[in-house]
Order: structure tokens, then sequence, then C-alpha cells
């Protein structure tokens, strides 16, 4: 019987063969992986250890870096320039509102009628832009004060022109009775300037060598190196 | 299949895996911080050199100005101002505008100024330095003076002016004055 089976022309079955080729194949892809990782996990450790030192050295040429860059800052520089720049600023500021009252008085003479006298004439500064002018004017007729509030009102220059207290004055003469001294008129006048109206310009006045200066010496601030960099200015 | 060798290659892995878990990821993660480290140092390290540089070229403008222009920069926003100077070029002032018989006199900071300028750390602000002027001229003489304060090397700010006239036609003048020196500096203060 067995030699009729082993000499039989049909193909046997030969149960397992397929599973074994199946388990070899998955063995060896096990061992790939498994050996690719073991290879590779060293390698790339000692990779990411070479990075990270060089990670490091970045980082302490940076923090090197920094550090003389910081000691490369000189404060005293930074006062210096501070002080210089704060003290421009107040005195261009103080510059630009530095109205010229005998701009102002010029103004005002070339906006007053010649038959117009002033009694009086007070010049207020209001605030850094404004200046205001009151005054108490005679006349001796009421055209003149009429013709004064026309021209003041015509005036660019002046604003908002005010007319108060208008009295008209007649007095009797002590001599003789019937006759009266010429009547004049008395009123009372406010109106204001721009000061960018009237700021001050240079012009050709001479200049007072004042001796003495407000200025005090340098040595007496406070601060060392402030003192230091003031005096090389 | 040879049972050992199984377990070997499930150790291998496993000790692959152990490296890639307890050292190459804590590993870059610590370089990743570490490069957000040093961006961060890279940039303060420019800023700092690049305020640095413009530092060195404003002090170089600064250099650059002729000293007498700083001087007079100095005398006109004084950083603090004596007040028996300033009577005296007031009083030499009025004196070159042929004016003889007047009275200067020294009125003080202004209280509010003072106030506002100790509890404030503004470098920006001024204090103010009152004086009052008071004198008897004709129109001509008191242009002249005004124009002359208007001139002086620091600002002699006029910030009240009373003229009466007089019956023989002399003007009697009030006025009050304002000079300005630069708030002192906090480390000056301290």
């Amino acid at each position: 019987m067995s030699e009729s089976y082993s000499s039989s022309f049909i193909p046997k079955h030969s149960a397992g063969k397929k599973a074994i080729v199946s388990r070899k194949k998955n063995y060896i892809v096990l061992s790939i992986v498994s050996y690719a990782l073991f290879v590779s996990a060293p390698l790339a450790s000692a990779a990411v250890f070479i990075y990270q030192r060089h990670a490091n050295n970045q980082f302490d040429k940076a923090v090197v870096a920094l550090d003389e860059n910081i000691k490369g800052f000189k404060e005293s520089d930074l006062t210096r320039v501070t002080e210089f720049a704060t003290r421009l600023n107040v005195s261009k500021s103080k510059l630009q509102s530095h109205a010229s009252i005998v701009n102002v008085l010029t103004a005002i003479e070339s906006a007053t009628a010649e038959t117009v006298k002033f009694k009086n004439l007070d010049i207020a500064r209001l605030d850094d832009s404004t200046l205001e002018v009151t005054g108490i004017l005679t006349t001796s007729e009421l055209d003149g004060a009429l013709f004064q509030r026309a021209t003041y009102n015509a005036k660019d220059i002046i604003s908002s022109p005010l007319f108060t207290d208008v009295k008209i004055i007649q007095a009797k003469s002590e001599n003789d009775s019937k006759n009266t001294t010429p009547k004049s008129v008395e009123f009372k006048t406010s109106f204001k300037f721009a000061v960018a109206d009237v700021t001050y310009k240079s012009q050709s006045v001479p200049v007072v060598e004042t001796t003495v200066t407000p200025v005090e010496s340098v040595s007496e601030v406070a601060d060392p190196a402030v003192a230091e960099d003031t005096s090389n200015i | 299949m040879n049972k050992f060798s199984l377990f070997t290659q499930v150790g291998m892995i496993a000790v692959a895996v152990a490296i890639v878990i307890m050292y190459i990821k804590p590993t870059i993660t610590q370089i990743r911080e570490t490069q957000d480290l040093t961006t961060s140092y890279e940039t303060e390290s420019a800023n700092v050199s690049a305020v640095n540089e413009k530092l060195k070229v404003k002090i170089a403008e600064i250099e650059a100005i002729n000293p007498s222009d700083i001087a007079a920069l100095t005398r006109f926003m004084p950083d603090t101002l004596d007040e028996i100077s300033v009577l005296k070029d007031i009083s030499a002032i009025v004196t070159a505008g042929s004016v003889s018989i007047f009275e200067v006199s020294y009125k003080g900071v202004v209280a509010a100024v003072e106030s506002d300028a100790l509890n404030s750390a503004n470098d920006g602000e001024v204090i103010s330095h009152n004086f009052s002027l008071s004198f008897d001229a004709n129109y001509s003489q008191l242009k002249s003076v005004l124009a002359l304060l208007e001139t002086n090397a620091y600002v002699l700010q006029i910030s009240n002016l009373k003229i009466a006239a007089n019956d023989k036609g002399v003007l009697k003048v009030d006025m009050s004055l304002t000079a300005f020196s630069r708030f002192p500096s906090i480390s000056v203060i301290k």
C-alpha cells in the first residue's frame, strides 16, 4: 500500500510547507527590522548627542555675543544723548511759544487809529498759545470809537475783539459855565493774539552781553557719570 | 524557528525603542529648547547691538555739533538757575534800554510747577522762576527794553505786562518775567 501511494501519479498535498515558508519570511522581516532598529538607535543617539553639543555651542556663542554687546553698551552715553535730546526738545518748545511783545505792540500800532489813545494797556499770557490784550482807549469823537472797532474787527491777527464800558465824557469848563470842554469818548477793549502770529523772530537788535551765566557748574550735578559726560560737551 | 533568536530580536527592538524613548526624544526636546533660547538670545543681542550702533551715531552727531552751539543750548535751557545772576542780567538789559530808574525782584518758583516737578519723573518738565520788573519810560524806551529782553541768551518770557500812561506821557510799566530751568533728572533728585 505504501509503495502504491508513493508511486501514484496524482500529486499529493504537502500539508504545512507553505506555512513554514511564510513563517520564515516573517522571521526574516522581523530580523531585518530588529537589526535595523538595534543598529540605528545607537547611531541616532550618537547623532543626537553630537547635534546637542552643537546646539549647546551655538547657545554658548549667543550668550557670549549678548554679554559682549551688553558690555559695549554705555549707560553714560545713553544719559548724555537723552539729556541732550530732552534739553533740545524743551528748548524748541519754549522757542516756539516765545511770543514777541514787540511784535504785539507793532500789530496794535498798525491797527490803532491816530485819533485813539491808550490810557492803559495790559498784555497777559493766557497759555502757551494765546495772549490777551486789554486796554482803555480814549478818543475825542464817537466816530473814532466806531472806526476803531471796525479796524480791530477787520484785522486778521486780532481775534475776538470786544468793546465794552463805552463812556462819553463832557465836563463843564470852570471859567465859563456856558462853554463845555470838548467831549471825550472812553471805552474798554480786549482782544486776543495767537502766539504763533507773534512769535519771536531773530531781529537786528543789539544783544546785551550779560556777564553772569545762570548755568551752574556741571560739577554740581549729582551723578558723576553725567557730570563727566556733560563736561566733555 | 529558533525561539532564542526570536526573543533576542524582540529584545533588540525593545532596547532600540527604550533608547528612543529614554534618550533620543528627551534630548531632541532639550535641543529645541536650547535652539529657542539661542534664537531669543541672538534676537536680544541684535537689538542691543542695534541700540549700541544708534547710540554711537547719536554721540557722533552730538560731538559734530559746534561746542559753542552746545554751550548756547545749555545756557538757553540751564539745569539750574541762579536768580541773582538773572536779576543782574535783567538790570543790565533795562540799563541798556536807556532806563535808569527801575525795580526788579525775584518772585520765586511757581508752587504748582515745583510741586508737580518734585512728584514727576518727567525729564521734559521745566521749572518756572518768576521775576517782576517795574520802571517808568517813554514808549521807545519800553520797546527797546522789550526787544533786548527778547534777544537774551536764555528765555525771559513776559507773562504779564501792564502799561499805564500818566498826564505827562510817561509810561508806568510793570511786568512779570519768567525764566526757565530744566527739571533735574531723577538721579540728581536722589
